[in-house]
């Protein structure tokens, strides 16, 4: 008996010893459900991640409640999106009066840093609408951007907790050997290598560079795979959609958007707009309009009904609707959304 | 149609990679011995080798065609251009800046054919331009100010100091501010829900409500019974007339607020605050009818409040609806001189219903005493009905109604008159933020 006992004691010493390190994991507070995943991704068991902003709501619009900042008080390491998307966040911040996770401090992220931004105004006017002096913030619709994102999100985590910097960029790798893959298919990323690629993405050259070459005698575009190949029946396709969230997404995967139901950002849509955009579509013969879930649905259903249109209702962020519950998946859900409405609309 | 493959890439591309295929190849020996040891190579490798090796160049040609970026070659000359250093254009750090607008149209009827209630008279009026400055100061603190502009002059509204994070969950803030009795009364007039502020803090501490200068602490505190707690302790001068000592304040006034927030569900929220203030209503260091340094006793001012908060708002939905339900009520408790004694009460409760992005009906009904030592059974009663139409989420315009019972008795179900105003408000925001009210 006194020699079970005897074993044991350096078993529970050795508990004792490394329990608290096992179990302190880093407190992550991201803006949105989509940061939170992207965290959860890099971090795997090492982060307990809280999103303040649900799945399907619009983060310009979040009422910063008191119960969020307990949560940011306690934080390592904050996500969000920078720019001026979430306006709501830096009296958190100060609420919460944690010094770590103020702008510019070890524990904040803005994910939007390195990602080239689109539709930055020439001139800052209220009368464009609900403008964004450093251009559109919608950047999750692009998993181009998401991908840098992923790189942000491990920069942060990498600071606030250097002791595992090796687990983080090992989990960043393997994150973007499957969104590279996810984007491109697994045989083009081998044969042309994720950076050229990813170049002649953001480009908006990939599909162009890829048609009439060959490679091994058989044309490249063979080899073109993912949701750049499940997206090629979108290319030039025409698009309304509700507000500007789109405009990365359709960069990427070849939509051309003509017009919003917002006449302007931020402008609720009056009957006479709705009946421009009705006959825009006519006139141009658009039959998809794509709106984030959190978005009045009657003004689409009215337009849609109008011209013969689909909806895509979506949801902007992971988990926003059931079977969105990674980034992965979510683009799926988009991508099979549109494919489905142009489809329907043929 | 061999160009068109070439979308967006630069001219002469076709050329360039060839030159480097080709470079490659060859740089796999030296210039003298290429034809021998090249034949040499040849021959060693077999048939799917050399194809293999093709592939791979062909890919380097492939890869070089995709990632070349253009570039202009380096000029020997220079071009001559000025050269500007910005120093007195640094713009960029003046603080932020944004204006409020307050107008408003006024129809006012007491039931005498006047068309006055005291001082009140219909016609269209310019309420307050409101300058709203912020700027980080440094690493540690931000600034905000607040400048009212009324057609009678200027004011200072709020000019504050914050060091957050002075500890953990702790903030710091010294200068003028609105103080947090209750939750309204930290609002500025223009992003309150009705036209004014409730009777509650316009009766007992004037038309702006309570704001004095002084230092103010607020500490998130572990939320042990709710999911959100907060601890607000404010030491300020008692500068306000009506219920501490003025402008011969002396002794501060000490308000301590606790805010208990529970996340009902998802889309539901209760917020239970108590606030309690406690200062002197007796000038010091004033002169007296015999030009004698006045010298009294002490003379309390004691507050006691509460507020209770209801909000319903569908996440997905926050832009179209929410519901709010919001109750408050303040007692104060007065020490006069000669012993007496001035005990006052009073409450509002508000509804606020968002019907879809622009529309928002609502209605607050007041309860309050007047502010004087005869108050006992007199009330004054006032319903207010208001509809808000939001053109943008920077201009607003809202037709609100009055109904005002100045003074009625309970007792002897006393209705001496009744007041009636109209108003139509119109609220605009310029600049990157309309006033924040979180």
């Amino acid at each position: 008996m006194k020699r079970h006992i005897e074993a044991l004691v350096p078993a529970l010493l050795l508990l004792f010893l490394v329990s608290p390190s096992a179990l302190a994991r880093v407190k992550v507070v991201a803006t949105t459900t989509t940061y939170a995943s992207l965290a959860e991704e890099i971090g795997g068991d090492k982060v307990e991640v809280f999103s303040i902003a649900a799945a399907d709501q619009d983060v310009h619009f979040v009422r910063p409640k008191p119960s969020f900042a307990p949560k940011l008080a306690q934080a390592g390491l904050l996500i969000t999106t920078g720019m001026d998307l979430e306006l709501w966040l830096p009296s958190l911040i100060d609420k919460a009066g944690n010094a770590k996770v103020r702008e510019g401090q070890v524990g904040y992220v803005a994910v939007a840093d390195g990602i080239e931004k689109l539709e930055i105004p020439a001139t800052a006017d209220r009368s464009s609408g609900g403008v964004h002096i450093y251009g559109n913030p919608h950047l999750v619709t692009d998993p181009l951007n998401v991908r840098k994102m992923a790189e942000n999100i491990t920069i942060g985590l990498v600071k606030v907790d250097p002791e595992s910097r090796t687990y983080y960029e090992g989990r960043l790798k393997a994150f973007r050997a499957r969104l590279d893959e996810a984007l491109f298919g697994a045989a083009l990323v081998k044969a042309m290598g994720a950076s050229t690629l990813l170049r002649l993405a953001e480009s908006g050259n990939l599909v162009s560079f890829l048609e009439g070459r060959k490679i091994k005698g058989r044309p490249m575009s063979e080899l073109l795979g993912g949701w750049m190949k499940k997206a090629l029946p979108l290319r030039g396709c025409k698009i309304v959609t509700y507000h500007k969230n789109w405009v990365y997404f359709a960069r990427t995967f070849g939509l051309e958007i003509v017009g919003e139901v917002e006449p302007k950002p931020a402008i609720p849509p009056s009957p006479k707009h709705v009946e421009e955009v009705i006959n825009l579509m006519r006139s141009l013969d658009v039959r998809v309009v794509l709106a984030a879930s959190y978005f009045d649905e009657s003004k689409i259903n009215r337009i849609c009904t109008a011209v013969d249109a689909r909806a895509v209702i979506a949801p902007l962020y992971v988990g926003g609707t059931p079977g969105t519950g990674d980034y992965f998946l979510l683009v799926d859900h988009w991508l099979d959304g549109l494919l489905d409405a142009y489809g329907e609309a043929k | 149609m061999t160009h068109s493959v070439w979308q967006g890439l630069p001219p002469l591309r076709c050329s360039w990679a060839a030159v480097v295929a080709v470079t490659m190849i060859l740089c796999t020996s030296s210039p003298g011995q290429a034809q021998e040891e090249g034949t040499a190579t040849v021959e060693k490798l077999s048939p799917q080798e050399m194809q293999e090796r093709l592939e791979e160049l062909e890919l380097q040609v492939l890869k070089l065609e995709a990632g070349a970026s253009q570039q202009a070659p380096e000029a020997d000359e220079v071009t001559l251009r000025s050269f500007q250093g910005k120093q007195r254009s640094l713009q960029a750090l003046n603080p932020e800046i944004s204006v409020v607008g307050d107008l408003f149209g006024r129809y006012v009827d007491s039931g005498d054919g006047l068309g006055v209630i005291g001082s009140e008279r219909s016609g269209a009026f310019l309420r307050v331009l409101g300058l709203h400055l912020q700027s980080n100061l440094d690493p540690f603190a931000f600034a905000r100010m607040a400048v009212e502009l009324h057609p009678d002059g200027a004011e200072v509204g709020e000019a504050y100091v914050t060091w957050t994070s002075v500890l953990p969950g702790l903030s710091l803030t010294f200068g003028k501010f609105r103080q947090q009795l209750g939750v309204v009364n930290r609002w500025h007039k223009p992003g309150l829900d009705q036209f004014d502020f409730p009777l509650m803090l316009t009766v007992p501490f004037g038309p702006g409500g309570l704001n004095q200068s002084g230092i103010a602490t607020h500490l998130v505190l572990p939320p042990v019974w709710s999911h959100g707690l907060e601890l607000f302790v404010q030491v300020t001068n008692g500068s306000n007339e009506g219920v501490f000592a003025g402008s011969f304040f002396s002794v501060p006034s000490t308000l301590v607020r606790l805010t208990n927030y529970w996340d009902l569900t998802p889309n539901t929220y209760l917020e239970l605050g108590l606030t309690g203030m406690f200062g002197f209503n007796n000038p010091r260091s004033a002169l007296g009818e015999d030009g004698d340094l006045r010298s009294e006793p002490w003379r309390q001012t004691i507050i006691g409040g509460a507020d209770l908060t209801l909000n319903w708002e569908p996440l997905n939905r926050s832009k179209y609806h929410y519901f709010t339900w919001r109750t408050e009520f303040l007692y104060i408790r007065k020490q006069l001189v000669e012993e007496d004694l001035l005990q006052w009460m009073g409450g509002y409760t508000s509804l606020e219903l968002r019907l879809n992005r622009s529309w928002i009906i609502g209605v607050r009904e007041d309860l309050v005493q007047p502010f004087n030592v005869t108050n006992g059974d007199r009330w004054i009663v006032q319903t207010v009905p208001y509809v808000s139409w939001w053109q943008s989420p920077w201009v607003r315009f809202r037709l609100e109604y009055d109904f005002t019972i100045p003074e009625m008795q309970f007792s002897a179900a006393k209705i001496a008159d009744v007041e009636h105003r109209v108003f139509l408000q119109l609220t605009f925001a310029a600049g990157p933020h309309k006033h924040e009210r979180y």
